[in-house]
């Protein structure tokens, strides 16, 4: 069978059953209204309601904690990669902030920084910084040896040594925290405005719970299953670009 | 005057339970200007060892090695390396390769293109200087090596095993580009190799280092004139030569 229709049989069948579900009478349409109505209720959310306003909000509570979390990662782990040192004075705490899920920060994020915009910012870097930072720092030590000495026998400096050498070498790796710390960004600004916000597309999916809006509460869930798709899709294309040495099989 | 002075060099490992290893033991001699050595021992001997002390990697226990007179504290651009693995920066093309070491050396731009197109001439790397390391043959990628080692004009060029992973074909090919390039730019070169005939072909003068610990079995001038061509390895005063210098290295694989 062609691979087209091998990848979508299960999409249709589950899109079938979920409409006769619905239409059998079992289930009151708060519970589960079908997918034509969710469509419909997306395409409302588009045109009548400002749902784009709560995209863009979202969008930008993940651009600017991803942000920090990218400066913050990249330069933690280029420093700890680099120097010993530095890796002992913070290596111990963060290994033991690590294991903390950063949703269990939610609590004493509101508690610091109020609704609004401030728990999600923070929320989303807390949630980037480890993979981040980790994978940085992995990259940084798995330099070959050869290529940092033939750097030296080449007469790099400092900055030659950090910016032709160091740098591009940890890129792949680098990407790959960018990658996961992503992925769980969008995660994150969800539940944080979930429970810390009064904007965004998680605010709209809880508030319309409330209102017993379900078709607008799975709206609002494929809304956010197709950006976190495409941002990541945004991301293996830009590695592609970034990275052509890259060796793809 | 000696461009490099070994004195008295000696070279312990700690080994993974904890025992210490002589690897290089009592090594002196001396290397001329322009002068091609190669260093020939059995596997283990500490050949990469004396290479990576003369690029300043790692330094000696005991001894001295000088570099114009001056102790080696260090890797430097005056002493370029070739690596088996080639090493290249996969990261950067052909030419972005070449171009490293100029750039670390503050040459200006238009210079930097005069010099690269240069040794993509030299090394015949033409139509390949956009490429990524990847995409280039395994004798390419140390074409590629070695004008990026020579391209800053360094005073000696260090070489560990640099053909030992290429087929016989491309091996004699390059072995042949790396004598073009010596006739014309001169640097010293100094050479680890196990491959006899390599050593011949190529060496003023071979050092045959002992097994472990290596220490110097003897030294031995190469009696054949340059240029010297591919053909002689088939004349028969060559593989005399040859079959001497087995016989004394059989001595020591034994």
């Amino acid at each position: 069978m062609k691979p087209i229709i091998l990848k979508i049989i299960l999409p249709i069948t589950t899109i079938l059953v979920w409409h006769i579900f619905s239409v059998s009478g079992m289930n009151a349409s708060e519970i589960l209204p079908g997918p034509a109505k969710v469509i419909s209720a997306i395409l409302t959310l588009f045109t009548q309601e400002s749902v784009l306003t709560d995209v863009i909000v979202s969008l930008k509570h993940v651009a600017i904690g991803f942000a920090l979390a990218t400066l913050g990662g990249v330069i933690v782990g280029i420093l700890s990669g680099y120097s010993k040192t530095i890796k002992m004075i913070i290596g111990p705490i963060l290994e033991f902030l690590r294991p903390i899920p950063p949703i269990s920060w939610i609590p004493l994020s509101i508690l610091w920084f109020g609704i609004g915009d401030n728990p999600a910012y923070f929320l989303v870097f807390l949630g980037a910084f480890f993979p981040i930072m980790s994978n940085v720092y992995f990259g940084v030590i798995s330099v070959e040896e050869n290529h940092k000495r033939a750097a030296l026998s080449l007469g790099a400096g400092k900055k030659e040594h950090l910016f032709d050498i160091i740098l591009p070498a940890a890129l792949p790796s680098i990407f790959t925290g960018l990658k996961t710390g992503l992925g769980i960004s969008w995660f994150m600004v969800i539940t944080a405005e979930l429970v810390g916000s009064q904007s965004g597309l998680g605010y709209m999916i809880q508030l319309n719970r409330l209102l017993l809006r379900t078709d607008r509460v799975i709206g609002g869930m494929v809304i956010i299953g197709v950006l976190g798709y495409l941002m990541s899709k945004i991301m293996t294309y830009s590695e592609r670009k970034l990275i052509p040495w890259r060796v793809t099989v | 005057m000696a461009k490099i002075i070994l004195d008295n060099v000696s070279k312990r490992f700690v080994d993974k339970s904890k025992q210490s290893i002589q690897s290089l033991n009592n090594l002196s001699f001396e290397i001329d200007e322009s002068e091609i050595v190669c260093i020939l021992g059995p596997s283990g001997c500490g050949k990469t060892t004396l290479i990576n002390m003369l690029a300043g990697y790692i330094f000696p226990d005991d001894g001295n090695i000088l570099h114009n007179d001056e102790r080696i504290n260090g890797p430097s651009a005056e002493r370029a390396v070739v690596f088996q693995d080639h090493a290249l920066f996969s990261w950067k093309t052909v030419r972005g390769n070449i171009d490293f070491g100029l750039k670390c050396k503050k040459i200006d731009k238009v210079k930097r293109t005069e010099i690269i197109n240069e040794y993509i001439s030299k090394f015949n790397l033409h139509g390949f200087d956009k490429h990524f390391p990847h995409q280039l043959s395994g004798g390419m990628k140390q074409r590629v090596g070695l004008a990026r080692a020579l391209a800053i004009k360094p005073e000696v060029l260090l070489m560990d095993e640099p053909f030992s992973s290429l087929d016989e074909q491309t091996r004699e090919f390059l072995q042949e580009d790396l004598l073009r390039i010596h006739s014309d730019i001169k640097p010293t070169i100094v050479l680890v190799t196990h491959n006899i005939e390599e050593a011949i072909f190529l060496a003023d003068k071979i050092i045959v280092l002992t097994k472990r610990p290596g220490t110097i079995k003897t030294i031995i001038k190469v009696p054949f004139n340059r240029p010297r061509q591919y053909e002689i390895r088939n004349c028969t005063d060559f593989l005399q030569f040859r079959q001497s210098i087995w016989k004394i290295i059989r001595e020591e694989i034994r």
